[in-house]
């Protein structure tokens, strides 16, 4: 009886796992779809401008956070909020819904990266 | 916004494919930008090693989340991003105090530092 309950949690586990993880696929198609990649290029690490971010391979918390603050900016929502005011990205952001946001950003943070937290100097 | 209606996906493309292009056409036409030393960069990133260095390192109540990777940046990118932090584009309160302490050049010094790292 203890194994079959043992069993069950572990099915519960992993249906919970499977309901939660982002959606890779939709986030790779979002980042089409929105025209995310007519700036920060295909494989989000080849802007068209070097005053645009590298995006592959960056934390999915961070790239989510600065969504929802671009968000914030475009509404006009208090400088105490964590807002970030940019003409573009404001336009941009306010297209997508948290659940596009959570795609995108784990499609983003899963490609390969020249991003580092490069601790090695200062051991 | 009403920028909010407008950006329905056929505008939008049309919006972001001309607003690429000024802005291109904009940052062509500006003076030659100050030349970033990643060496001299190196002298100055005692600010940024506590957080940008730390593997793992979070942000603070209210907000949790990785602070980002920096090291491999644009460097281009790192300016602008401390340029809007300094002129309050972009709030965040201790970002902001080290943006304003922080001149054109040391930006630029700092951004060729963390970019030039692999």
């Amino acid at each position: 009886m203890r194994k079959f309950w043992i069993a069950m949690l572990g099915c519960g586990l992993m249906v919970a796992g499977a309901a939660q993880a982002a959606d890779l696929a939709a986030g790779k198609a979002g980042f089409q779809k929105f025209n995310c990649s007519s700036c920060h290029g295909a494989d989000a690490k080849s802007p068209i401008m070097p005053t645009y971010p590298i995006l592959a391979g960056q934390h999915q918390d961070y790239l989510e956070h600065a969504l929802v603050a671009y968000q914030r900016g475009q509404r006009g929502e208090p400088a105490s909020a964590n807002v970030r005011k940019n003409a573009i990205m404001g336009g941009m952001a306010m297209q997508l819904s948290p659940t596009d946001i959570e795609n995108i950003t784990a499609w983003l943070s899963s490609l390969p990266t020249p991003l580092s937290v490069h601790p090695g100097e200062f051991k | 916004m009403k920028s909010r209606q407008l950006l329905d996906r056929g505008v939008g493309t049309v919006l972001v494919a001309a607003s690429c292009l000024f802005a291109g056409s904009a940052f062509a036409a500006d003076p030659p930008a100050i030349k970033g030393d990643a060496q001299a960069g190196a002298q100055k990133v005692s600010m940024c090693i506590g957080c940008h260095q730390i593997r793992g390192y979070k942000t603070a109540y209210p907000e949790l989340y990785h602070v980002p990777m920096i090291a491999g940046q644009n460097a281009p990118y790192i300016v602008a991003a401390l340029k809007e932090y300094a002129d309050g584009s972009r709030t965040f309160p201790t970002m902001g105090a080290i943006a304003r302490s922080l001149s054109a050049q040391d930006m630029a010094d700092v951004a060729a530092y963390y970019s030039s790292l692999k």
